[in-house]
């Protein structure tokens, strides 16, 4: 099998704030092969934003990479300099972020930021990037663009101002883009029709798609390989299909139920998860997960697990794995409440602040 | 534009006119009854006020003026020709070193925040906006007549000698005048560029791999130049009324000091005049700052 | 009963939040060294001026008007006098003293009219909305294109200038900063749901936007009257060195500058005292409002 054009090892990225030191991203060791559809999949705070941008780099204060090795084909983003960072982000490595409303620059027309993305490196001359343009937007599928590269932000509509990012992140053939989230703040209806444009791009152009999402219905349709991040670790990751049906970790297992499925009969109920995510400044002893966990035993609040083959192609870090736990204990688990003690998880987080 | 223009006529002339004392109380001498009653006839002092109102309305549409009190023989226009110059280099110039000063002194210390430049900035800002301009200028005064004897005091330009000597002269004032905008405008820049700096697209910008200086130029001051271009209106205000106490510090033959005197006097035509003069040129600036400003935000035009 | 359990809890903490964000100010006010500092150098000059007479019964201050012109122009650390006497032979150290009641009145005086003018229109704007609104706010409009200064002189210039019309003069021109931030909070929560529902529920609009005026806006108009304070004083300080405020004998320290402008090469003292003054009371307060906007800001509260 060929090298994976990215190759993250045990990587460290920390934030110095004054309340201590938020340990982010903990020991996430990851890969990518060429052409290949990942998604990074937790809920908020759990890391996947800060790896994405320790990829590229882009940590911002108060935060540093503080161990680890980021390999892509061979060479440690780590250690480059300034120089040789700036011709990797957008030329061998794009993003593309969120909410492309802010993510634009609202004063300058649309054209002529996704020119700059080539204009910035060396690959084409500027007459060169100028002709690129419009085919790039017509790529994207976004309509009458040669009109449209003459246009504000404020002017496109919320699916297109994403599909020119697509443009603009896709504009210098990078071999990795890293999609953040890219979803997140458009309509339903539009949601699918950028997921399926990057389905398409990556197909057309071979370029690697590493997904950030916390909805798992678009994994689903989009991705070949999952990884689940919790508290800044990795906690499962595996062949999208394989963890969707078989998933170890109970928290995988819980966000899987989490939503209704399409292909599930209406039985059963949703499960929604205790409490609340960790405090990444004073994360709990043992599993990260277990305060929460509805399967625990003793072990994990005193031992943390290491990430451990559990199938073919697929690990989880957990002392209990699913496939352990019976149906009846599975069937009492979605039978249980909702989270009556989010109210005082808070206060006692609140009061805990207040000494400190 | 032209009601508040209207207004401040009306304001003002209503004000003046209110004022106790005539003008023909100064000087010291006690003018008999009768000559009292002459003059107010040639200067139509006697008629119902509301006449005398809409005379003068008329009059300032044909840019007629009337005559100062304070020196007769003089119309209200020739004695503002005569100041207009001193006033207008003093304002141009210390316009020119408030946007200079002012902006680059905002941007480098957002840039570097929180390091020893940016603390400078900040704390010289703050005093700056503290400290009256008058009191900038007698300091300036005192250090450099005590010190340095070419700096000397209170004249400001006298057209003597050349070009030098003149520059020289014109340093304290407009650095008295400059002082407060400066720090203003330095603050303002701040806090506007450190809010782009935080923008997403900035961080776009970084992923798209751009040079330092292109981020900052391309995006970061492009966006944080708009909020400083709308707060620029009252920024000419502040320049006419810290124009008016520079030239009495250091005594210089422009409208403001003219403007004071003519108060001082009662010189009601002078003062109409300057008013006006001052409300009209108020109004154009504020003008011009909101054209700019559609030209600088396309998310304000019409489409 | 799980979902009441969990209403209740969260109205539990929401409450204590609005009490919270006065104790809350008020400890980060502290944490500014800065603003503490002038607090307590205004404190001090307020409780000096207030105290000035009796400090004057009790031989610490001399009559500010009181001539001597056996010993004028004295220089500073003379015998009886710590800062000099200017050209009348009177106590500096006296006028500046004294100086500080007219300054630090006018200041706070100025501040009673913008409070009242301003409010005023602010909440009659912003209730009233229609062309009440926008005709007042044209006319704010007007106001605040104008220099403010020259209006001031123009003011004193008709009506004369005594303590009083000064500070009326200085008030009328400089509520606009405040008249607009009270229609602004008056608009903000006119708009706000529960008025509307209150409303339909019978209870009076009025009674409600009032109610909630207060604690959501009592914040920043502290902060605009703090820093309307030292903008006061320059003003009064301008009028008095331009010769149309007060005239001497004021011990007011714009005429200190006047008077002793003259002979400033000869004798700096006359007027660096004065100025010095006016410099560490204007920065004093635009510290304390400082300190008191970044206190009351709730978007830094943790």
């Amino acid at each position: 099998m060929a090298e994976p054009i990215l190759r993250v090892e045990d990587l460290r990225t920390q934030f110095f704030t004054s309340r201590g030191v938020v340990h982010a991203v903990d020991g996430v060791s990851l890969y990518v092969n060429e052409g290949e559809t990942v998604a990074v999949v937790g809920e908020s705070g759990c890391g996947k934003t800060i790896t994405a941008l320790s990829i590229l780099r882009l940590v911002p204060d108060p935060g540093r990479i503080v161990g680890g090795k980021i390999l892509f084909k061979g060479r440690d983003v780590v250690d480059m300099d300034d120089d040789a960072v700036r011709n990797y982000r957008g030329n061998d490595v794009s993003m593309i972020f969120q909410d492309p409303m802010t993510s634009l620059n609202p004063v300058t027309k649309v054209g002529a930021q996704i020119k700059e993305a080539m204009t910035a490196h060396d690959r084409f001359t500027p007459a060169q990037a100028t002709e690129r343009v419009v085919p790039l937007l017509k790529r994207v599928r976004v309509p009458a663009a040669e009109r449209r590269i003459k246009d504000y932000p404020h002017q496109f509509s919320g699916g297109m101002r994403q599909r020119a990012m697509i443009a603009m992140g896709l504009a210098n053939e990078p071999s990795l883009l890293i999609a953040d989230e890219p979803t997140t703040a458009l309509d339903v209806t539009v949601q699918a029709q950028v997921i399926q444009l990057l389905k398409q791009l990556n197909r057309e152009l071979g370029t690697a798609v590493i997904l950030i999402t916390h909805n798992t219905a678009l994994v689903a349709s989009m991705c070949e390989r999952i990884i689940v991040m919790y508290a800044g670790r990795i906690v499962e990751e595996g062949p999208v299909e394989r963890i969707f049906k078989n998933p170890e970790h109970p928290y995988t297992w819980a966000l899987l139920r989490s939503v209704p499925r399409v292909d599930e009969a209406r039985k059963g109920r949703l499960v929604s998860i205790h409490g609340l995510p960790p405090d990444l400044v004073r994360l709990p002893p043992g599993c990260k997960f277990h305060p929460r966990c509805m399967f625990k035993i003793d072990r994990c609040s005193r031992d943390e697990p290491e990430l451990e083959d559990v199938a073919p192609g697929q690990r989880a870090r957990c002392w209990v794995k699913m496939s352990t736990v019976s149906e009846e204990a599975r069937e009492e688990a979605q039978a249980s409440e909702v989270a009556t003690d989010v109210a005082a998880e808070i206060k006692k987080r609140m009061r805990a602040d207040a000494k400190a | 534009m032209v009601p508040v223009l209207m207004s401040v006529i009306f304001i003002t002339f209503f004000l003046a006119h209110i004022a106790p004392g005539s003008p023909w109380d100064k000087e010291g001498r006690q003018l008999n009854d009768a000559t009292i009653h002459n003059l107010n006839i040639k200067y139509g002092l006697d008629k119902p006020i509301w006449t005398q109102f809409g005379l003068y309305v008329w009059n300032v549409l044909h840019f007629d003026f009337g005559s100062s009190y304070q020196h007769p023989g003089q119309t209200v226009n020739q004695l503002i020709f005569q100041s207009w110059p001193y006033t207008f280099t003093l304002g141009s110039v210390s316009f020119i070193c408030i946007l200079f000063f002012g902006i680059s002194f905002g941007v480098v210390a957002a840039l570097r925040q929180n390091t020893k430049v940016d603390y400078a900035a900040v704390a010289l800002a703050t005093i700056g906006a503290s400290v009256p301009n008058f009191v900038v200028g007698i300091f300036l005064i005192i250090l450099f007549s005590n010190f340095l004897y070419k700096l000397t005091q209170a004249t400001f330009y006298l057209p003597t000698g050349g070009y030098p000597q003149d520059f020289l002269h014109m340093i304290m004032p407009v650095a008295t005048l400059s002082f407060l905008p400066i720090a203003f405008l330095t603050r303002l820049t701040r806090s506007s560029t450190l809010d782009a700096l935080r923008q997403d697209y900035v961080r776009t910008a970084w992923a798209k791999g751009l040079r330092e200086r292109l981020v900052v130029t391309r995006h970061v001051l492009k966006n944080s130049m708009i909020p400083v271009v709308t707060t620029a209106g009252p920024l000419f205000a502040t320049l006419i009324t810290g124009s008016v106490i520079v030239e009495t510090v250091f005594q210089i033959p422009g409208i403001g000091r003219s403007f004071v005197q003519s108060i001082d006097s009662r010189d009601y035509p002078m003062i109409l005049g300057t008013t006006v003069l001052y409300a009209a040129l108020v109004a154009v600036l504020n003008l011009v700052v909101d054209v700019t400003y559609v030209f600088i935000d396309p998310r304000v035009r019409l489409t | 009963m799980a979902a009441t359990a969990i209403a209740v809890e969260v109205a539990d903490w929401e409450t204590p939040e609005q009490i919270g964000l006065w104790t809350d100010a008020w400890r980060r006010f502290r944490r500014n060294r800065l603003a503490v500092t002038s607090l307590f150098v205004v404190v001090l000059m307020a409780l000096t001026a207030i105290g000035a007479p009796l400090l004057e019964r009790i031989g610490l201050l001399q009559d500010p008007t009181a001539q001597d012109l056996i010993h004028t122009y004295a220089p500073i650390l003379s015998p009886h006098h710590w800062l000099g006497t200017d050209e009348l032979g009177r106590d500096v150290f006296s006028k500046v003293v004294f100086g500080a009641q007219v300054s630090l009145s006018i200041g706070f005086l100025v501040q009673a009219i913008v409070l009242v003018i301003g409010g005023t229109i602010g909440l009659t704007a912003g209730y009233f909305g229609g062309w009440i609104d926008n005709g007042l706010m044209r006319f704010t409009d007007i106001m605040y294109a104008f220099p403010d200064l020259l209006f001031v002189l123009i003011i004193v210039a008709a009506l004369g200038p005594s303590f009083i019309n000064i500070f009326v003069a200085i008030g009328l021109v400089s509520w606009v900063g405040l008249g607009r931030l009270v229609r602004g909070r008056v608009l903000s929560i006119k708009e706000k749901e529960f008025v509307e529902a209150a409303h339909a529920a019978g209870s009076s609009p009025a009674k409600i936007i009032l109610k909630h005026l207060l604690p959501n806006s009592l914040g920043p108009v502290i902060v605009v009257l703090t820093f309307g304070i030292p903008a006061a004083i320059f003003t009064e300080a301008v009028l008095d060195f331009l010769g149309v405020g007060l005239r001497p004998p004021w011990p007011s320290w714009g005429v200190m500058v006047f008077d002793g402008y003259a002979a400033s090469d000869a004798y700096p003292n006359l007027v660096l005292v004065p100025c010095v003054a006016l410099s560490i009371t204007m920065l004093a307060f635009n510290f304390i409002g400082d300190g008191l906007r970044d206190a009351l800001d709730p978007r830094m509260r943790r």
